[in-house]
């Protein structure tokens, strides 16, 4: 019996405007992967298990350098180029160096050393900048004619979260200590970027290019809520291996490699 | 196009492959090429078309691009009077192809002969007295750079139709300023007025 069947291809039909889209299914496998990890954290029936560190920085380590290669590719695709080549090989580097500062801060406490503040913190801390020349890179080679209101918001959605954590760890820290200020390069560095990000989300919108944008403005904010939220647990000693907030430094780390599997795509 | 877009193309070209990679340059012309058939230097001259492709792939950074781009090519001078104002060219490449033409002899002489009024090319090669062959292909070498700008016709006794060129700027400046070479160049306000990239520049 013959069956018939199409055997030419439908001729390509020029898109009127190219648009990207993002596939929401991404976000839930990453939903889905982290609840599933926090409900296997949960299972060990004894909180203080070696065993939950261990799996804690290496799952850290994990996605911050699934994020860290996918820079490095996007970085060499666009080597010989001022803005993108440099600026995401910065991106890059900046979670090779949270990958880092997690191997570092684990073998630092297998040491029995202390291991905050340490280098460590130090090797974190270069996170931020790295990725706010990322982010500064290309807003100022890009950048259009800007508001007055986003100006500001720009500006003050740092300052606010600043402030409101400097005024609360203040009344906790034993004066000005080096945990304050620790806690508060923190505070700064992951608002800073934050507002960077969502200033750059906003420039590319209504451009293919404002969707990996947009994925990495969401990436970099689970990383910064991550670090909010752990800087006032740790300013009232609540912290644990096992917290939840943990999820959010993953699925930040992990968002940002699809943003930048994104923009692969689309450039 | 016009003379002015015809030499800002060449250079455009190569600050967005410089800055955003040969990847992203290939993309924004298959681009140009699917939805307009046309590549990137044409889309240079029909600057909405060019606008319009940059804007679906980076938004409201597309502004922000081309004024940049441009920016690094040519920087207006401030000037009160509106229909005279200086360019300094601050490409490098830009500047090398201006004082490569005014470096040759002939090329110059053209220029020279053309600076203010239109003229037909027989006339410009008698007037600058330089033999047909290699006169029709430095003036042939200029209107492709863009020195030269088709302005207006004369129509000979057998009815045909001779295109006139004249030169794109009316003077240019030469002066070394802290061991840099600084070209500026005056435009004729009607190659000003027809290129859609000065009026980019300008805005």
């Amino acid at each position: 019996m013959f069956s018939f069947k199409k055997s030419h291809r439908e001729p390509d039909i020029v898109p009127e405007k190219i648009s990207e889209k993002i596939d929401y299914k991404i976000f839930l496998v990453i939903a889905v992967g982290l609840v599933a990890y926090q409900f296997y954290l949960y299972s060990f029936k004894n909180p203080d298990d070696p065993n939950i560190e261990l799996v804690e920085t290496i799952v850290t380590t994990v996605t911050a350098l699934v994020a860290a290669v996918a820079g490095f590719f996007i970085a060499k695709r666009y080597w010989k180029s001022s803005v993108f080549g440099t600026s995401y090989l910065a991106l890059a580097s900046g979670m090779l160096c949270n990958a880092a500062a997690e191997r570092i801060y684990y073998f630092l406490e297998q040491q029995g050393q202390t291991p905050s503040p340490s280098i460590a913190d130090w090797v974190w801390l270069a996170f931020y900048p790295l990725t706010f020349y990322h982010l500064a890179r290309n807003i100022k080679f890009f950048k259009p004619k800007i508001s007055t209101p986003v100006k500001a918001f720009v500006i003050l959605l740092p300052v606010v979260i600043t402030g409101v954590y400097a005024f609360l760890d203040f009344g906790q820290e034993e004066g000005l200590t080096t945990n304050y200020f620790l806690g508060l390069a923190y505070i700064v560095g992951s608002s800073v970027i934050m507002s960077a990000a969502i200033l750059g989300a906003m420039i590319f919108r209504q451009g293919t290019l404002g969707t990996p944008w947009l994925i990495l403005a969401i990436g970099i904010v689970l990383t910064t809520l991550g670090d909010n939220w752990y800087s006032y647990l740790d300013v009232y000693n609540q912290y644990s291996v096992t917290h939840p907030l943990n999820l959010l430094w993953y699925g930040g780390y992990l968002v940002i490699a699809y943003a930048l599997y994104k923009h692969k795509k689309v450039l | 196009m016009s003379g002015l877009d015809a030499l800002i193309a060449k250079s455009l070209k190569l600050i967005v492959k410089d800055n955003l990679g040969e990847v992203t340059f290939e993309k924004i012309e298959t681009r140009l090429f699917e939805k307009y058939g046309i590549g990137f230097t044409q889309a240079v001259e029909d600057f909405g078309k060019l606008d319009f492709v940059l804007r679906e792939f980076f938004g409201g950074g597309a502004e922000g691009i081309e004024k940049k781009i441009l920016d690094k090519i040519v920087v207006m001078e401030e000037s009160k009077d509106a229909e005279k104002q200086w360019i300094t060219l601050e490409d490098s490449r830009l500047m090398e192809l201006i004082l490569r033409s005014l470096g040759d002899e002939d090329k110059k002489n053209i220029i020279n002969t053309v600076m203010g009024e239109p003229k037909i090319i027989s006339d410009i090669l008698e007037t600058s007295n330089i033999p047909q062959t290699s006169g029709y292909r430095k003036i042939n070498s200029l209107i492709d750079d863009g020195m030269l700008l088709p302005k207006g016709y004369v129509t000979t006794h057998d009815g045909k139709k001779v295109t006139k060129y004249q030169a794109i700027f009316e003077n240019v400046s030469i002066s070394i300023e802290k061991n840099k070479i600084v070209v500026k160049i005056l435009p004729t306000k009607e190659s000003v007025d027809e290129s859609r990239i000065m009026q980019i520049v300008c805005s």
